[in-house]
C-alpha cells in the first residue's frame, strides 16, 4: 500500500505534461512575455507612461507589491505553524503552500522593480542603504524571507528528489540534475535526523521572520505622516490580511492542483474544511481590525483623515472599498453555514441557479455603485440630517450609506447563497476567490486614497487612472506566477511524498500520544449512569 | 552654525508667477507638456498654487507661493533608502540626482508635497540650444527617473562664498563686514551669512533699481526667486542670527509656518495679517 502511493505522488511530474499543460504553459509563458515587453516600454519612456503622477505617487505597483507579499504568507507562515502545531493533517498542503511563498515573494520584488524610476540603480541600495528608512527594512526583511523560504521549500524536498534519482535509469541530463538536488541522501538514520532538526529549526525562525515582513511592508506607509496610513495598528493589520489573503491562495491552488494532477485521494475534503475554518477566523480577525482602523478614524472625524476616508466611503473609491466589504462579508457568509440558519429561522429563500443570481448581484452592485459615486447618499432624509449636522466629514455623516450597503448585502447573499452546493471544496474556493479579491482591493483602498488627498490644503487632489503599462504588468504577474507553479509541478512532486508516508507511520504514535492523557491502565472505558441500571 | 531660511509675505505677493519662472530658468528645470500638466505631473521646484475657498458671491481665491521648505526635520531624508536626499550642514535639504533610485518614498513622505519626480526624458527630441542647460551656473539637467527639488539655490551661495574669499564679491560687502571677515583669512560661516544678510538687506531697501545700485542689488548671490520677486515679497538669510533680516521678519505677529502640528519645523515662514477664512455653509443647509 504504502509503495503504491509513494510511486503514484513521485509520478506527479509525469502527469503535468498532458496537453491542457502545454496550453496553459504557453499561454502563461505569453502573458509573462507580454508584461517583460510592457515593462521595457516603460523603461524606454520613463514612468510616465503609467497612470501615476503627482500626489498619486504610488498605485497598481505598489498595491501589487503589497498584495503579492501578502500572499506570500500563505505558504511557509502556515506551514510552519502547522509543523509546530503537530497538526498531522498539514502533510499534503505544506508544499503547495511553501511554493506559493517563494513564487509570490519572487513576483513582490519584480513589483517594486517595477516601480523605480531607475531600475538601473538598484544596487545603490546595498552601496549606500540607510537603516533608518523603512525601505531598507523592506529589503533586508523580504530578502532574508525569501532565502529562508527558498531553503525551507528545498530541505523538505530532499527525500522526495533522492526517490526519483532512484528511480531514474541513465545517465541524462535529468538524472544528474537530481543526483545534484539531492545532496547524496541516503535515507539513514542520522540524515533523517538532521533533516528533522533542520525543519524543526526552519519553521521556528520563519514564524517571526514572517510576521516581521509584513510589518515593515505596513512600516513604509505608517511610517509617513499621512492621514489613514500613519496608524499604529497597520502592522498586526497588515499581518492579519497577508495570512488571511495567503490561505485563500492556498486553497484556490489546492483546487486546482487536486483537479489537474488527479490528487483525490491526497487532498481530501478534511483538508479543505481545516483550512476553510482557519480562513474563517482569519476573516473574524481581520474584520475586527478593519473595524478598529475605520471606526476609530471615522468617530474622531479629524478633518484630514475624514476626508480621505469620505472618498473612500461615497466618492471616488467608494467601488474599492465597498468592493473590499462585500467580497470579504460575501466569503464570510459562505464559509459560515448561513444557509441553515436562514432554515432554522424559517427565512424565505428563493431557489436560483448561479448564474442568474451573479448576473442579479451585479446589477445591484453597478445601480448601488452609481448611487454611491453620484454621492446620492449625502442626500439623506431629515432624520438623519439632525445627524450629520454636527459634522459634516464624520463617520455619522457616512452612516447612510453603510447601512444601505449593508441591508443591500443581505438581500443580495440570500439570493446568491441557495445557488451554492455546501461541499467543501466548492464553499473554499468561492470564498478564497472573493477573499483573494477583496484582499487586493484592500492593499487598493490603503495605497491610493490617501495620496489623492494631500496634507496641504492648498495642493489640488490628485486622481489615478491606472494606464495599460500597469495592467499588463500586473496581469503578467498573475501569470507569472502560474508560469512558476506550471514548471515547478513538472520537475517536483506537488504532495511531499515522504511526508504522507511518515504521516502513516504516525498513527501509532498518535494513539500512544493519546493514551498519554488518560489514567494509566485505562484502555476501554464503559459508561455508567449513577442510579441507572447496574 | 547658518540655517537658510526665508520668509514669503503673503500681503506682498501678487501671484504673478514671477518666482517660479526665475527659478525654472535658474535650475534649468524642464517644461511639461499642457496634457501632462493636466495629469498633475508639474515639474516646477518653485510653485504658485491656488485654493477657491467659499462660494459666490464670497469666493475668494489664496495663492501660495511653494519652495521646498527645508524642514529642520526632514521627513524625505528620514525616509530615503540611499541618502540620495541629505540636509547640509547649513540646513539646505538636498538631492544627489545621481543616487537616486526613483523609489519615490520621499514624495510620499514630504507633508507639503514639494517634491517632483522626472516622468520621462523632457530634453528628448528638443532641438540643440534648448536641449542643453540654459544656465551653465546651475544645477545640471536631471535623469529621467529620478527626484528632484528646491535646493534653495546652493550653488549661488556657495558661489558667494569662493567670490568673497577671491576678493571678487561687491566693494561694499567687504567695507560692512570688516571686523568679522579680513579679505585673506579663513572666512567663517558667520560672515558668510552676514555678507547675505547684507545683501538681502540692501535689496529690501533700495527704493528703485538705478544704473549706479544695480551692481550692489543685482549680484546674483541671492535665491533667484528672491531676486526677481517684483513685490519684493520674499526675504532670504539666516535664520540662526537674530539680527538678519529674515529671524526678525520670522518673528513678526504676522508670521506661520504650514503644517506646524507635524513638528517638522519648516524654515520657510508665512507672512500675513489674516489668513483669509471665509465662513463657509454647510453645502446642506438650505
Amino acid at each position: 500500500m504504502r509503495v503504491e502511493f509513494v510511486e503514484e505522488l513521485l509520478q506527479t511530474p509525469q502527469r503535468a505534461a498532458g496537453r491542457w499543460y502545454w496550453i496553459t504553459l504557453a499561454a502563461a509563458a505569453t502573458g509573462v512575455l507580454g508584461g517583460v515587453c510592457a515593462w521595457g516600454y516603460q523603461i524606454g519612456f520613463g514612468l510616465g507612461v503609467t497612470g501615476l503622477n503627482q500626489p498619486v505617487y504610488w498605485g497598481l505597483y505598489i498595491t501589487n507589491f503589497v498584495f503579492f507579499i501578502g500572499i506570500s504568507h500563505a505558504g511557509t507562515l502556515i506551514s510552519a505553524i502547522l509543523r509546530l502545531s503537530g497538526a498531522e493533517w498539514r502533510r499534503p498542503v505544506t508544499r503547495i503552500a511553501e511554493a506559493i511563498t517563494v513564487f509570490a515573494l519572487i513576483l513582490g520584488g519584480a513589483m517594486i522593480v517595477c516601480d523605480m524610476g531607475r531600475p538601473d540603480r538598484i544596487l545603490n541600495v546595498l552601496w549606500y542603504g540607510r537603516i533608518q528608512s523603512p525601505l531598507l527594512w523592506d529589503v533586508l526583511s523580504v530578502s532574508s524571507y525569501l532565502f529562508a523560504s527558498v531553503i525551507y521549500l528545498y530541505v523538505p524536498l530532499i527525500p522526495d528528489i533522492a526517490m526519483i534519482r532512484d528511480r531514474m535509469t541513465g545517465h541524462g541530463f535529468m538524472s544528474r540534475f537530481y543526483r545534484l538536488l539531492a545532496l547524496n541522501w541516503q535515507g539513514t538514520p542520522m540524515q533523517q535526523k538532521r533533516l528533522e532538526r533542520a525543519i524543526r529549526a526552519g519553521a521556528i525562525m520563519i514564524v517571526p521572520l514572517a510576521v516581521s515582513v509584513h510589518t515593515v511592508v505596513s512600516y513604509v506607509f505608517a511610517m509617513t505622516l499621512r492621514p489613514m496610513w500613519h496608524s499604529t495598528i497597520f502592522g498586526p493589520y497588515f499581518v492579519i490580511g497577508a495570512i488571511y489573503s495567503g490561505i485563500a491562495a492556498l486553497l484556490i491552488a489546492m483546487v486546482i492542483i487536486r483537479k489537474a494532477l488527479r490528487l483525490e485521494a491526497y487532498l481530501k475534503e478534511v483538508h479543505f474544511r481545516n483550512l476553510a475554518y482557519l480562513l474563517l477566523v482569519m476573516f473574524g480577525l481581520w474584520l475586527y481590525a478593519t473595524v478598529g482602523e475605520y471606526l476609530v478614524t471615522g468617530y474622531g472625524g479629524a478633518a484630514a483623515e475624514a476626508r480621505v476616508l469620505l472618498s473612500k466611503v461615497q466618492e471616488h473609491y467608494a467601488w474599492p472599498f465597498w468592493g473590499m466589504l462585500f467580497a470579504m462579508l460575501g466569503a464570510f457568509l459562505i464559509l459560515a453555514p448561513v444557509d441553515r440558519v436562514v432554515k432554522a429561522l424559517r427565512l424565505p429563500i428563493w431557489k436560483t441557479r448561479p448564474l442568474p443570481a451573479f448576473l442579479l448581484a451585479s446589477l445591484g452592485w453597478c445601480i448601488w455603485f452609481s448611487l454611491a459615486r453620484a454621492g446620492g447618499f449625502a442626500k439623506t432624509p431629515r432624520l438623519l440630517l439632525a445627524l450629520t449636522e454636527y459634522n459634516q466629514e464624520s463617520l455619522i455623516a457616512m452612516l447612510p450609506s453603510f447601512l444601505f450597503g449593508l441591508v443591500y448585502l443581505a438581500a443580495l447573499l440570500l439570493v446568491i447563497l441557495p445557488s451554492l452546493r455546501r461541499d467543501w471544496f466548492t464553499i473554499s474556493l468561492y470564498a478564497s476567490l472573493l477573499v483573494i479579491v477583496g484582499m487586493w482591493l484592500e492593499r487598493f483602498t490603503i495605497v491610493v486614497p490617501t495620496l489623492t488627498l494631500p496634507m496641504l490644503e492648498e495642493v489640488p487632489w490628485g486622481q489615478y487612472v491606472p494606464t495599460w503599462v500597469e495592467l499588463a504588468i500586473t496581469g503578467s504577474a498573475v501569470s507569472a506566477m502560474l508560469l512558476f507553479y506550471l514548471l515547478f509541478a513538472r520537475f517536483f512532486p506537488l504532495v511531499s511524498a515522504w511526508e504522507v508516508a511518515e504521516g502513516i507511520e504516525r498513527i501509532d504514535e498518535a494513539r500512544e500520544r493519546l493514551l498519554q492523557y488518560v489514567p494509566e491502565g485505562v484502555t476501554k472505558f464503559t459508561a455508567t449512569h449513577p442510579g441507572g441500571p447496574p | 552654525m547658518v540655517r537658510w531660511g526665508m520668509v514669503i509675505d503673503l500681503d506682498r505677493c501678487t501671484a504673478c508667477q514671477a518666482c517660479s519662472f526665475a527659478c525654472a530658468a535658474e535650475n534649468n528645470c524642464e517644461f511639461t507638456s499642457p496634457a501632462e500638466a493636466q495629469l498633475g505631473r508639474v515639474l516646477g521646484w518653485q510653485e504658485v498654487i491656488q485654493k477657491v475657498e467659499g462660494a459666490f458671491p464670497t469666493a475668494m481665491q489664496r495663492f501660495l507661493p511653494r519652495p521646498c521648505f527645508h524642514c529642520a526635520v526632514p521627513a524625505c531624508v528620514k525616509v530615503c533608502p540611499v541618502g540620495a536626499t541629505y540636509k547640509r550642514s547649513d540646513g539646505i535639504v538636498m538631492q544627489n540626482f545621481e543616487r537616486c533610485i526613483g523609489c519615490r518614498m520621499c514624495m510620499v513622505a514630504c507633508p507639503y508635497d514639494v517634491r517632483v519626480f522626472y516622468w520621462r526624458e523632457y530634453r528628448r527630441g528638443v532641438p540643440p540650444p534648448l536641449s542643453e542647460a540654459s544656465n551653465p551656473t546651475g544645477p545640471k539637467p536631471r535623469p529621467k527617473g529620478v527626484v528632484a527639488k528646491c535646493q534653495f539655490n546652493y550653488h549661488r551661495l556657495d558661489r558667494l562664498k569662493a567670490d568673497l574669499q577671491a576678493g571678487r564679491a561687491p566693494k561694499y560687502l567687504y567695507r560692512k563686514l570688516r571686523g568679522i571677515y579680513e579679505p585673506g583669512d579663513e572666512l567663517s560661516e558667520f560672515a558668510w551669512a552676514r555678507a547675505v544678510d547684507l545683501l538681502m538687506r540692501y535689496f529690501w531697501d533700495c527704493q528703485e533699481i538705478t544704473a549706479e545700485n544695480f551692481e550692489g542689488v543685482m549680484t546674483g548671490y541671492l535665491p533667484a526667486c528672491v531676486q526677481v520677486c517684483p513685490p519684493r515679497a520674499r526675504v532670504f538669510g539666516d535664520l540662526s542670527d537674530p539680527s538678519s533680516l529674515v529671524s526678525e521678519l520670522a518673528h513678526s505677529p504676522r508670521a506661520f509656518r504650514l503644517l506646524e502640528e507635524l513638528n517638522s519645523q519648516p524654515s520657510v515662514i508665512y507672512l500675513q495679517e489674516e489668513k483669509c477664512n471665509v465662513p463657509q455653509e454647510a453645502p446642506h443647509a438650505g
